[in-house]
């Protein structure tokens, strides 16, 4: 797996295109933690995020074909990811249609500005621990709308420029960062309510 | 696809301020990668969006296992299983069981599957808490994808299979069509150019795969046939129905096991695509064929062929030069590589569902484009050429092209 330490991803997945297994491996590895954290953001559960962890990557193996190499692998995998997510959300709503369907927003309906500045963001090495941290963050994200979570967990993992994520939407540039720009205020919003409520939990 | 943003219904009341979209702008644009000199309202930003970053809990937790995991199921899906058609006995009981659920009224699809899962996922490594736990999680990986395919053979043949009593050879056939896709490996390539191209191809071998494993086991384990088997008499008048050897393969088209497009290669610019005329029994002429087909005996060919390995039986390759070349009345290049790649190999699909990418036609001393009285021919004729030429021969006269080193 060495072998592969200097190489980029997309270099890794020529590698992998030319047959070799362990390439395949290390794009699993090297991905993991960001992965398994997007999607257990994206869906809020575990156990599935781990079977769509694999999903998606059973997708990279079986689409292999369908990668142009001269785009970047990253936001391909995380959109791959997206898509099994959204599927996994939407099978579940069906189930849980009441829960999910809940609308999002402030409690008069009026418009309200966030001021980040003015936002308690715990530093790294807040007094906090990470599996505070871990439960604060999914409470906030599950208090957003299911649509901006996923605009913002991409935005955040795919790390690509508001043109990119137009180009690959094909929606217009300001359209996308209307809504970028609300899914931060949102969970700016949220995770101000969830450290709120437990203030013993976040500093 | 859903595309979130479109998806989005407007219900947020929240707003950034001026300020702060400013700074979030910035830093999607650097890739949120901030200088090291941002003022205190980009680094709020960025550390609130590093909050999504928080590592969940338990995530080192099994770490290995789960990449164990997917890189398992990863090559369960690629591996080569040279010897995937015969099964053992025991796996062929369990193939019957799972069978056996498909005749019990009211049953389920997923205990059936999760019935050929064991099966399909028996024989895993060593430490027995890590075995369990990758077994539990391969079992409900591939229960997934076999119940998917599953729906999908029931939508494509739901009036055939509904009640339908399967015999052994077709449960053969069938059990070889589900572990067909998964042999087959993926080939050593230098041309990038050339990559997707053949990666596609390989995906046309794949699927076709499963259309002969299909196609098979609704047909008493038959090889697609439309009317012509030959023994003697013409194969190559494309278009007809009993002179065409292609109009056989056409079969898996007309009877919709397959589709147009997945017998149309990329890099055959001729290659018939989309819709397939409803009453057509072959293709229209030989240039829109990508794929050649192996010469179709009389009275058809069996999967279930008495031969020692079914890995040496040919039953598709990408489009032979050879014919091309006769049906172009040009002189035939017997080593020469099927055009589809631009003359650097061909993939050739075997009986056991395998696809490799073959770097000369000559497979095994077996030329693939050629029956083996032409073969012994050709041969005769070279050694015939190797003792007479000695090297020391000349040009008959100055009109005689002859060079030498």
């Amino acid at each position: 797996m060495d072998d592969f330490a200097s190489l980029s991803d997309e270099a890794v997945f020529e590698r992998f295109l030319d047959g070799d297994l362990a390439a395949y491996r290390t794009l699993v590895d090297r991905y993991h933690d960001d992965l398994l954290r997007f999607l257990t953001r994206l869906v809020g559960d575990r156990s599935a995020a781990d079977d769509l962890f694999q999903d998606t990557f059973l997708q990279i193996h079986q689409s292999a074909h369908t990668f142009d190499t001269s785009r970047r692998f990253r936001p391909w995998l995380f959109t791959i990811a997206a898509n099994k997510g959204r599927d996994y959300l939407r099978k579940r709503s069906r189930q849980r249609a009441v829960e999910l369907s809940a609308p999002i927003g402030g409690p008069d309906g009026t418009t309200s500005f966030v001021d980040l500045l003015e936002v308690d963001v715990p530093s790294p090495d807040a007094a906090i621990t990470a599996s505070e941290r871990d439960a604060l963050v999914q409470d906030a994200l599950a208090r957003l709308q299911p649509a901006l979570r996923e605009v913002l967990l991409l935005a955040y993992f795919q790390r690509l420029s508001y043109q990119q994520i137009a180009d690959d939407l094909g929606i217009p540039l300001g359209t996308v960062k209307s809504r970028m720009h609300a899914a931060v205020a949102g969970f700016a919003r949220a995770w101000q309510a969830v450290t709120r409520e437990k203030p013993d939990r976040a500093d | 696809m859903t595309n979130p943003m479109r998806d989005w219904d407007e219900q947020t009341n929240d707003r950034l301020s001026e300020p702060d979209a400013a700074a979030l702008d910035r830093l999607i644009e650097s890739g949120l990668e901030p200088a090291n000199d941002t003022d205190a309202r980009t680094h709020r930003v960025m550390s609130l969006l590093a909050l999504l970053g928080t590592p969940v809990a338990g995530e080192t937790d099994a770490r290995t296992a789960r990449v164990d995991v997917t890189v398992l199921r990863a090559r369960r899906a690629a591996q080569a299983e040279a010897d995937a058609l015969p099964l053992h006995p025991d796996d062929i009981m369990a193939v019957d069981q799972w069978m056996d659920g498909v005749q019990t009224p009211g049953s389920d699809r997923v205990a059936r599957v999760e019935s050929f899962a064991a099966l399909a996922t028996s024989g895993q490594p060593s430490d027995p808490v890590e075995r369990a736990a990758r077994i539990e999680r391969v079992m409900a990986a591939v229960s997934r994808e076999e119940a998917f395919r599953a729906e999908r053979m029931t939508l494509d043949h739901g009036p055939e299979l509904t009640g339908w009593r399967m015999r052994l050879a077709d449960l053969v056939s069938i059990a070889a069509m589900l572990l067909l896709c998964a042999s087959v490996a993926l080939p050593a390539m230098n041309a990038v150019g050339q990559r997707q191209d053949r990666l596609a191809c390989l995906g046309n071998m794949q699927t076709s795969a499963r259309a002969f494993g299909t196609y098979a086991g609704d047909h008493a384990d038959f090889l697609p046939m439309a009317t012509a088997g030959f023994s003697g008499s013409r194969w190559m008048d494309v278009g007809t129905k009993d002179r065409s050897n292609s109009a056989n393969l056409f079969t898996l088209v007309r009877t919709g096991y397959e589709g147009l497009d997945d017998l149309a290669c990329a890099g055959n610019p001729h290659a018939a695509r989309g819709a397939a005329d409803p009453d057509a029994w072959d293709w229209g002429s030989m240039q829109e064929i990508s794929y050649s087909y192996r010469i179709m005996p009389n009275g058809g060919l069996r999967t279930t062929l008495p031969v020692a390995s079914p890995a040496q039986v040919v039953v598709t390759a990408d489009r032979s030069p050879v014919t091309l070349r006769i049906a172009a009345g040009l002189p035939v290049i017997p080593e020469a590589n099927s055009p589809n790649h631009a003359g650097r190999g061909q993939y050739v699909l075997r009986l056991d569902g395998s696809a490799d990418w073959e770097r000369s036609p000559v497979v095994g001393g077996d030329n693939i484009w050629l029956p083996r009285s032409i073969e012994t021919i050709i041969r005769q004729v070279r050694e015939r050429l190797d003792k007479n030429f000695r090297g020391t021969e000349i040009p008959e006269s100055p009109t005689d092209a002859f060079v030498g080193p």
